[in-house]
């Protein structure tokens, strides 16, 4: 029914199709896998690092060094945000002392992550803890800085537009446990 | 055969390889996820738990005794509970299912701890009826008594225990040449006693009879002494009371005017100090140490197995080391020993618990405990702390096993050398002044003479709380107040941004550098201060008391 021309159209077609199935489908889904694993990496770096700043109250220059290594090998560039919400119960206080049986609230101001670097690494060069206490809040999100998928396959199908489109990302906060400084 | 034909039989044998591997990546993937999220509940609720244990101790006035202690412990275990129950409900796991996966709790306090585990009930046949609470043999939650962080040491003719605490602070009873000895103190060098007693001296610094100290109850200041744990506040009528559930107890009166109870620190450590020589501790060695057995100490080892401290035939009280280190300072043999000890201890009571705990539970889980790592111990054998347990829950590819240590090194319990801090003395209400951390450079340039600064224990600026009951309408209502006023510096409170860099971890080295002698006199009359006015069971409170009258 098909002529020549129609039978080498078909073999073609069926020639694209091996490859796609036997080829890239396979690998795009170990791929997919390999991300779903540096996600999980991702995911444990952050936490070992927040989680080191909580217990301990202080932020220790060495320990993020090791987690921008860790981040690094997964073989991906990084963008890494911290925040520290330090509270101020001064004027809490101040309320309380004057009207006693109200509990004042407290304030909270943040320090960003150029703020905290600049603290934690010195002009000179030099790493020193920038230390919390209890009651302040402590926050790290990380995000994949390709906005398009790692997959580069995947890359071939769709592509991943806009700001907020990040494929791996993790982020982890909590309060401080102790007073750094003691 | 065609390629079409080649292609659905790679297909056939590679998809479902390609599924399953799908799937087990994914389930391993998940597990992962839900061990990080159950670690985070678990801490969460130590958390909570270590929270609701110092908010309690901050509030009760009697929080230093044995059976106000235990009460506080099991309030801060029901919150422990109470918090895993709500965090772990969306699972659909209540509270006393989940008993069942907690092998243990410890807390850790100023001279030993509690650990909260299940037990055999154990009653005579003859007393127990139908209505009896719990019966013989019956499976029971509850605390083991009390651990002391203690330690037996024999030699010829001594055979003494040792408890150790948190701090430089140590009890002895035993037996010398077979005579009971028995006798408690700090452990401090550097005191001189001249002029009679009258004149003392530490780290050449005179300490001094100060005025009394003033901190508010309410809305009212009053002037107070503290004695063995108690506050004794002096009323505006000249009577002397105690708060008591936060109600006014009327006290006998004490002799109003000068505290000297930073000189009695120092004069009764150099008087422990010649007890102990007297009695040959000072002879001791690490080596003199033994288990309950009489056999010498195994090493300490850490979670790979390998030795990190070892039980050396030195003394162990010395009191000035020839590298020139002191007794009290943290690198001494004593604290390097003390902590040795602290961790023997909690590490094989734990154990114990947590293996006993497979008799008890209905979980088919073998229960171990694990190792913990030794930044964790850090935190556990220098502050009050608990250590939670949760094991044997299913997470899909394998069984939870996971553990939380919370500190808290803000507490009624110990006074660090970190807990006094540095306030200004203007105190009243409308002019509060500022409190700074040792350290704060701030302080560096300030005149810090008696009559504008004073050492304060860090608790003291935590708010309090007392139920007032107007006298006309006959209400009782909750009020809040902070027993002293003043503020939190800016530079190392509230935010830690002006530390001098030459303070590291031995606040004993940094005081002595030059120019810091004020500084040092209100820090050492403080610190002296603070910890002669904490409870000691060893004391007799009354005997004491009778010195302040």
């Amino acid at each position: 029914m098909l002529g020549e021309r129609g039978e080498t159209l078909v073999v073609i077609i069926v020639i694209g199709l091996a490859v796609i199935l036997i080829f890239v489908f396979p690998v795009m889904s170990m791929l997919d896998r390999a991300d779903d694993i540096t996600q999980l990496s991702v995911e444990q770096a952050v936490t070992e690092f927040v989680d080191s700043v909580l217990t301990t109250g202080k932020i220790d220059p060495d320990k993020y060094d090791v987690l921008v290594i860790q981040l690094g090998s997964t073989g991906n560039a990084y963008e890494i945000e911290m925040m520290a919400r330090i509270q101020d119960e001064n004027p809490g206080k101040k309320v309380t002392q004057v009207q006693a049986n109200k509990v004042g609230e407290n304030e909270y101001y943040d320090l960003h992550t150029s703020q905290l670097m600049d603290m934690l690494y010195t002009e000179n060069g030099d790493k020193q803890d920038v230390y919390l206490k209890k009651g302040d809040y402590f926050a790290t999100a990380v995000r994949d800085k390709n906005a398009s998928s790692t997959n580069p396959v995947d890359n071939w199908f769709y592509s991943s537009t806009g700001t907020e489109a990040y494929s791996i990302a993790a982020q982890r906060g909590g309060l401080i446990q102790v007073d750094g400084a003691n | 055969m065609k390629l079409q034909h080649l292609t659905v039989i790679f297909i056939i044998i590679i998809l479902p390889i390609s599924l399953i591997l799908d799937a087990y990546i994914k389930s391993r993937i998940e597990t992962t996820e839900l061990q990080i999220s159950y670690d985070t509940k678990l801490t969460g609720a130590t958390r909570d738990a270590i929270e609701a244990f110092q908010q309690n101790t901050v509030n009760s006035s009697t929080s230093d005794l044995a059976n106000s202690k235990i009460r506080d412990v099991l309030a801060s275990v029901n919150t422990f509970f109470n918090a895993v129950a709500t965090n772990f409900n969306m699972v659909g796991y209540n509270s006393d299912i989940l008993q069942n996966y907690v092998p243990a709790l410890v807390f850790t306090l100023y001279d030993g701890y509690y650990i909260y585990t299940p037990f055999n009930n154990v009653l005579n046949d003859t007393v127990v009826t139908d209505a009896s609470t719990y019966q013989n043999n019956e499976k029971i939650y509850g605390l083991k008594p009390y651990i002391y962080y203690s330690c037996r040491y024999k030699t010829a003719n001594l055979d003494v225990v040792i408890n150790y605490s948190l701090d430089n602070y140590i009890s002895v009873q035993g037996t010398r040449n077979g005579i009971g000895i028995n006798n408690a103190g700090y452990l401090i060098d550097n005191v001189e006693i001249s002029n009679g007693g009258n004149t003392v001296k530490y780290r050449g610094i005179e300490i001094e009879e100060e005025d009394m100290l003033e901190e508010y109850v309410g809305q009212t200041k009053y002037p107070y002494i503290k004695i063995n744990g108690v506050k004794y506040y002096q009323d505006t009528d000249g009577t002397w009371f105690a708060l008591l559930n936060g109600e006014k107890s009327k006290q006998q009166n004490l002799k109003a005017g000068d505290n000297d109870s930073a000189k009695r620190y120092y004069k009764e450590s150099a008087e422990f100090k010649q007890w102990l020589t007297d009695n040959g501790i000072l002879d001791l060695k690490e080596t003199d140490a033994v288990d309950e057995n009489g056999n010498k100490l195994n090493d300490l080892l850490d979670e790979n197995g390998e030795a990190i401290y070892h039980f050396k035939n030195q003394n162990i009280f010395t009191y000035q080391q020839s590298n020139g280190i002191s007794i009290e300072e943290p690198t001494s043999v004593f604290n390097e020993h003390r902590l040795a000890i602290i961790r023997r201890s909690i590490e094989r009571n734990l154990s114990l618990a947590i293996a006993n705990y497979n008799k008890y539970t209905t979980v088919t889980t073998d229960f171990q405990m694990p190792c913990l790592k030794e930044e964790e111990w850090d935190q556990v054998l220098n502050n009050v702390c608990m250590i939670s347990f949760l094991q044997g829950l299913s997470i899909g590819g394998k069984i939870y096993n996971g553990y939380s240590i919370v500190a808290n090194n803000t507490n009624e319990e110990v006074v660090t050398e970190s807990s006094i801090y540095i306030a200004e003395k203007n105190d009243t209400l409308g002019n509060p002044g500022f409190y700074y951390r040792i350290g704060d450079t701030t302080l560096n340039t300030q005149n810090l003479t008696e009559d504008n600064y004073i050492g304060v224990f860090n608790m003291d600026f935590k708010r309090k709380s007392m139920p007032v009951t107007d006298e006309q309408t006959d209400v009782t209502q909750w009020i809040y107040y902070y027993p002293k006023p003043q503020l939190g510096s800016y530079t190392s409170i509230v935010n830690v941004t002006s530390m001098d860099k030459r303070l590291g971890d031995n606040i004993y080295e940094y005081l002595e550098q030059p120019g810091l002698e004020q500084l040092a006199k209100l820090y050492y009359t403080a610190l002296g201060r603070e910890r002669y006015g904490m409870y000691k069971l060893e004391r007799n409170a009354d005997e004491l008391k009778q010195t302040y009258m």
